[in-house]
C-alpha cells in the first residue's frame, strides 16, 4: 500500500498536463453556462442600487425580489445545465482511458497514443458506466425497500420521531459505505479493463468488486483518506469564503481564485485515485497476490 | 353576576366581569379514551342583550363537519376535493356530535324541534348548525336569561383541522354545542336583528359570544390535562377516572387537552404563569417554547395593552399529533416543534408567538373569523412579525442557518410579493368565498404587508397609538373592519379611507419604478428665432462652450418615475448629487409617470424611491432605485458561485461512472 501510494504520486504528476486538460474542459463548460447567466443577472441588475447588498451577505429581500423577476430567463439557463454535466460525463469517460493507458504504460506517451486511447476505450468505459449507474439504482433500492418497510410497520406505534430519523440516518450511513464502495472499485475496474485489455464491461466490473473486497484495506483506507483531504478542502473553502466575503470586485475575483483551486485539487485527486488503483493493481499482480 | 351558574364554589377569577358574558357555560364530559366518544352534560346560561324579542337559537356542532365526506367542509378545497384521503380508512376516523336532548328551563323540551340548517350554501347534508325554533310562549324577550340543559355526545376524529385524538393523545376544540352570536341591527353589519352562526368551511374558523365557562373533565386517571382557564379542583374518582375542574372568565371558547405522556414546565412574567405541555420526545425545546412565550407577552403588554388572565397553557403535541399543532384557543395554544430543529431555525419560536398573538385578535378583540379572517391572522401575523424582529433581529428572526438569514417581517412579504397571482382576491371576503386559492396568503401575509405599509405611512408611535386605542376600545367585543378603520381616522386625525379602499377592499398591487435618471449638459438655446424681418439664426459656438469655465458647466438632470400598480401611496424620492448633497422630495404617487427635473452644477449620481421602505407593500423593491453607475459586482459574484457549483457537480457524477 506504502509503495503503492509513493507511485501513484509519481504517476498523478506524470499526467499533471492531463490534469490540466480536465480541469480545462470542466472550466469550459462551467463558463460556457455562466456567460448567459451572467447576462440575465446583470439584466436583472439593471441600474438597481439594491442588489449591491447581496455582497455584503445574503439579503431575502432583495434576492427574492430580484428572483422574481429574473426567474423565467434563470430557468432557461437551468434548463441547459444538465445537458452540460451530461457533455462533461461522456468527455470525462473518454478522457479515462486515455489517462489510465497514459500511467499503465509508465512511460512517456505520445499525444497520439493518448487519443488513441481515449478512443480505444470509450466504448468500454461507457458500458460500465451504465452497469454502475445500474449498480447504484439496484443499491438505493436495496436500502430504501427495508427503510420503507420498517417506516410503515412502525407509523402506527411509533412514540417519537427518533424512530424514523435514527434508522433513516443509519440508513444513509449503510448507502453511503456502499455506495463508495461501488465507486471505488468501479475505477479498479477499469484499471483492469485497461491492463487486461477486457472488451467485456460487465466481468471487469464484478472483478473489479472482487479486487476491492479482496483488498479492502489497502483500497478502502485510501479512498477514504482522499475523501477526506477533499472534506477539509470544503471546509476549508467555507471558512476562507466567510473571512474574504464577497464586498468588492477584488473580493469577488480571490474567492473564484480559491474556488478555481478547489477544483483543480478536485480533479487531481480523482487522477490521483485511478493512479493509486493502476499502481495498487501492478503492484499486486507483480506480486502475484492477483 | 347576572346568572347562576352550578359552580358556585368556584375561585373567581376576575372580581369585575371584563365582558358582557353573554354565554355562559357549565359543562361535565366524560371521555372515553378507548372509543373516543365524549359523553356531555351543558348549561347553557345566554342573555339576549339585544332589544329584540328572539323565536329561535342557532348553535355550531363544528365536529359534523368530520362526519361525512358530504360536509361543506369537506367538500371544499382546502383538503382536497373530499378530505377521505386525509382520513385514512377505517370507521374511527370521523368525527361528530349529536345533541340527545335539549329542555329549556328544567322541563320544556326542545329536542324535537332541532332542525340542520345551512345558512351560507345549499348543501343540505352538512350537518354543522342546528335551528331550534321557539314557540311565542317561548321567545326570549329583551334582557331574558335563559337556562338551557343540552344533553350531548361526539365522537372525536383522528386530529382533523385541529381536533381529536392520535392513539392516547387527545385535542378537544370545537367539541361541544355553542351558540351562534346574536347581532342586533347596528353591531357590525348587521341591518336588523340576526343570528350569526355559519356553518363550518374549510377556510374558516369561528366566532362566538365572550362568557364564563366552568368545565369538569373526566379523563382516564393516568392522562394529564391542560385546558383554558384556571385548575380549580382535581379530584380521583373511584372508577379509576380522574375530574378536572377548570373555570374561565370573559372568553370566547374553551378547548383542553390529555394524554398520559405529558412532561410538564412552567416560568412566569409578572402575573402570568406559562405552563407548557410538551411530550418528552421534544423536551429539549421546553426552553425555546418559554423563552419565545415570555418575550411575545412582554412585547405585546408594552405595545399593545395588558394580558388580562392569570395564565397560559402551551401545549407541544407529539409527532404523532403534530396535526393538532399550530392553533389558538383563549389562554391555551398549540405549537409544534421537532426534537432535531437547529437552534437557528426559529418555527417554534414563530408559532409560539403566532398563536400567543391571538389570545389579542381572536380571542381579546373576537372579531368574525369567518366574514373577516384578516382581522385576527392579518393582525396577529402583523404583530407577531414585530415582536420575533425585535426579539431576534430584523434580518434574521425567522432562519439564521447555514448563511441564510431570513426576518419574519421580509418573509411574510416575500410570501405576499412572491405569489403566481397576487390580484387572486382582496382581502375584505368572507373565508368560504376563497373558492380558487389565496386564502392563506392573502389573508396572512398581505395583511402584515398593508399594516407594515400603514405604519410606514404613519410611523411606529402612531401605529403603537392605534393599536392601543383599538385594544382598549374593542377588547372583550366583536369589533369588524369600519371599526378599524374609525381608529386609524380618530389617531391620524387624518381620513385614511382611500388607504382601505386599495389595500383592503381592492386586489390591486403597489409597484413604482425609477425609469430613469438622466443628465444631460444645458444646452444653449440654438435656432432660429423672431418673425419677418427680425428673424435671427443663433447657432451654438462648440470653440466657446470648450474653452467656457467648468465651473459654469450646468447640467440638466430629470428623474422619470413610472407608477406601475393600481394603488396609489404617497411617496419619498431621494435624490443624491455628485458632490453628495441629497434631496428629499415628495409626491403623492397619483400620476401613472412623474418627474423630478433640476439644473446644477453637479449630475445626479443616484436616486431612490421610498428610501425608508415605508410602503412595505411595493412588490419589487429592486425598480425603486436607480443610479448611473451601475454596479455588476453582485452578478459576477452568483455567476462565480453558480460555475463553482456547476463544476462540482460536474466533477462529482463524473468521478461516480
Amino acid at each position: 500500500m506504502i509503495r503503492a501510494f509513493f507511485q501513484s504520486i509519481q504517476k498523478t504528476l506524470f499526467v499533471f498536463p492531463l490534469i490540466l486538460l480536465v480541469y480545462l474542459v470542466n472550466l469550459g463548460l462551467g463558463l460556457l453556462l455562466a456567460l448567459p447567466y451572467f447576462k440575465v443577472f446583470r439584466g436583472g441588475i439593471g441600474n438597481s442600487m439594491e442588489p449591491s447588498k447581496l455582497l455584503a451577505g445574503y439579503d431575502h429581500t432583495v434576492y427574492r425580489d430580484l428572483m422574481e423577476q429574473i426567474e423565467g430567463s434563470i430557468a432557461v439557463v437551468d434548463g441547459q445545465t444538465p445537458w452540460m454535466i451530461l457533455i462533461f460525463v461522456l468527455l470525462s469517460i473518454f478522457f479515462n482511458g486515455g489517462i489510465i493507458g497514459a500511467m499503465a504504460a509508465s512511460q512517456d506517451i505520445s499525444r497520439k497514443s493518448f487519443w488513441t486511447n481515449c478512443r480505444h476505450y470509450f466504448g468500454r468505459f461507457f458500458r460500465l458506466s451504465i452497469i454502475s449507474i445500474i449498480a447504484y439504482g439496484i443499491l438505493a433500492v436495496i436500502i430504501a425497500l427495508p427503510l420503507a418497510a420498517y417506516f410503515k410497520g412502525i407509523s402506527s406505534s411509533f412514540t417519537s420521531e427518533q424512530a424514523f430519523v435514527i434508522p433513516a440516518i443509519i440508513g444513509a450511513g449503510i448507502f453511503l459505505f456502499l455506495f463508495s464502495f461501488l465507486s471505488m472499485s468501479n475505477d479498479y475496474a477499469k484499471v483492469k479493463i485497461v491492463a487486461e485489455n477486457s472488451r467485456s464491461a460487465l466481468r471487469m466490473f464484478f472483478s473489479g468488486l472482487k479486487f476491492s473486497f479482496r483488498h479492502f484495506f489497502s483500497a478502502y483506507i485510501f479512498y477514504v483518506l482522499l475523501a477526506m483531504i477533499l472534506l477539509v478542502g470544503g471546509f476549508t473553502y467555507w471558512k476562507l469564503s466567510g473571512v474574504v466575503g464577497t464586498s468588492s470586485m477584488f473580493t469577488i475575483i480571490l474567492l473564484f481564485i480559491i474556488q478555481q483551486i478547489l477544483v483543480f485539487i478536485r480533479t487531481s485527486i480523482r487522477i490521483w485515485h485511478l493512479a493509486y488503483a493502476s499502481s495498487l493493481y501492478q503492484n499486486l499482480q507483480r506480486g502475484g497476490r492477483w | 353576576m347576572f346568572f347562576q351558574t352550578s359552580s358556585s364554589n368556584a375561585q373567581v377569577i376576575f372580581p369585575e366581569p371584563l365582558s358582557e358574558r353573554i354565554a355562559n357555560y357549565d359543562i361535565d364530559v366524560k371521555l372515553n379514551a378507548a372509543t373516543k366518544i365524549l359523553d356531555g352534560k351543558e348549561i347553557l346560561y345566554w342573555r339576549n342583550t339585544s332589544n329584540d324579542t328572539i323565536y329561535d337559537l342557532q348553535f355550531h356542532l363544528y365536529l359534523n363537519a368530520f362526519k361525512n365526506t358530504e360536509s361543506t367542509f369537506l367538500q371544499s378545497g382546502r383538503i382536497g376535493t373530499r378530505g377521505a384521503d386525509l382520513f385514512g380508512e377505517g370507521d374511527d376516523i370521523w368525527g361528530w356530535t349529536e345533541v340527545t336532548s335539549m329542555k329549556m328551563g328544567n322541563d320544556i323540551d326542545l329536542t324535537p324541534q332541532i332542525e340542520f340548517y345551512q345558512p351560507d350554501d345549499d348543501n343540505d347534508k352538512d350537518q354543522t348548525v342546528i335551528r331550534v325554533p321557539l314557540v311565542d310562549s317561548l321567545a326570549i324577550m329583551p334582557g331574558d336569561t335563559i337556562q338551557l340543559e343540552i344533553d350531548f355526545q361526539a365522537k372525536l376524529p383522528q386530529i382533523m383541522a385541529r381536533t381529536g385524538f392520535s392513539r392516547d393523545y387527545f385535542f378537544v376544540a370545537q367539541w361541544f354545542p355553542k351558540i351562534g352570536v346574536y347581532e342586533a341591527p347596528g353591531q357590525r353589519y348587521a341591518t336588523e336583528g340576526q343570528w350569526n352562526c355559519h356553518q363550518f368551511h374549510g377556510n374558516t374558523e369561528f366566532f362566538a359570544d365572550f362568557g364564563v365557562y366552568n368545565v369538569r373533565m373526566t379523563v382516564p386517571e393516568n392522562m394529564i390535562v391542560g385546558a383554558t382557564g384556571v385548575l380549580q379542583e382535581e379530584k380521583e374518582n373511584a372508577d379509576s377516572t380522574k375530574t378536572y375542574y377548570y373555570r374561565a372568565e370573559d372568553v370566547i371558547d374553551f378547548a383542553w387537552t390529555a394524554s398520559p405522556n405529558f412532561l410538564e414546565f412552567t416560568d412566569e412574567w409578572e402575573h402570568v404563569k406559562v405552563r407548557l405541555l410538551i411530550h418528552p420526545e421534544h423536551e429539549n425545546m421546553a426552553p425555546r417554547y418559554l423563552e419565545s412565550a415570555i418575550k411575545t407577552i412582554e412585547y405585546f403588554d408594552k405595545h399593545v395593552g395588558k394580558y388580562p388572565y392569570p395564565n397560559l397553557t402551551i401545549i407541544d403535541p407529539p409527532s404523532f399529533g403534530a396535526a393538532s399543532g399550530g392553533m389558538e384557543y383563549p389562554t391555551f395554544i398549540t405549537g409544534i416543534s421537532f426534537s432535531f430543529l437547529p437552534e437557528g431555525v426559529r418555527s417554534v419560536e414563530g408559532v409560539t408567538a403566532h398563536e400567543f398573538a391571538h389570545q389579542y385578535f381572536m380571542q381579546l378583540i373576537a372579531s368574525n373569523e369567518f366574514e373577516e379572517a384578516w382581522l385576527d391572522e392579518g393582525f396577529t401575523t402583523y404583530m407577531e412579525n414585530r415582536a420575533l424582529d425585535a426579539t431576534y433581529g430584523k434580518k434574521n428572526a425567522e432562519i439564521d442557518f447555514m448563511g441564510i438569514q431570513m426576518g419574519n417581517r421580509e418573509s411574510r412579504r416575500a410570501g405576499y410579493v412572491g405569489m403566481e397571482n397576487p390580484k387572486i382576491a382582496e382581502n375584505f371576503r368572507p373565508g368560504w368565498e376563497f373558492k380558487h386559492g389565496g386564502y392563506g396568503t392573502i389573508t396572512y401575509n398581505k395583511t402584515a404587508t398593508w399594516l407594515s405599509t400603514l405604519e410606514g405611512i404613519v410611523g411606529l408611535e402612531t401605529m403603537d397609538q392605534i393599536m392601543q386605542t383599538y385594544f382598549e376600545r374593542w377588547k372583550f367585543k366583536h369589533p369588524c373592519a369600519r371599526d378599524f378603520i374609525e381608529i386609524v381616522n380618530e389617531v391620524t386625525g387624518e381620513d385614511m379611507q382611500w388607504f382601505f379602499d386599495q389595500v383592503l377592499y381592492s386586489a390591486e398591487i403597489c409597484d413604482y419604478k425609477i425609469h430613469r435618471v438622466y443628465n444631460g449638459k444645458v444646452e444653449k438655446e440654438a435656432g432660429i428665432f423672431g418673425l419677418g424681418e427680425e428673424r435671427e439664426l443663433i447657432v451654438e459656438d462648440e470653440e466657446e462652450e470648450d474653452n467656457s469655465n467648468e465651473e459654469n458647466k450646468k447640467y440638466e438632470s430629470k428623474v422619470i418615475i413610472h407608477r406601475i400598480g393600481e394603488v396609489k401611496m404617497p411617496m419619498e424620492i431621494l435624490v443624491h448629487f455628485e458632490d453628495g448633497e441629497e434631496v428629499l422630495e415628495k409626491w403623492d404617487g397619483q400620476a401613472r409617470t412623474y418627474e423630478l427635473k433640476y439644473e446644477r452644477p453637479e449630475k445626479i449620481k443616484w436616486a431612490q424611491i421610498d428610501p425608508e421602505y415605508k410602503i412595505y407593500m411595493d412588490v419589487n423593491f429592486n425598480n425603486n432605485s436607480y443610479t448611473t453607475e451601475p454596479d455588476a459586482a453582485p452578478a459576477y459574484k452568483y455567476t462565480s458561485r453558480f460555475v463553482f457549483w456547476v463544476q462540482q457537480l460536474m466533477q462529482t457524477i463524473a468521478s461516480l461512472v
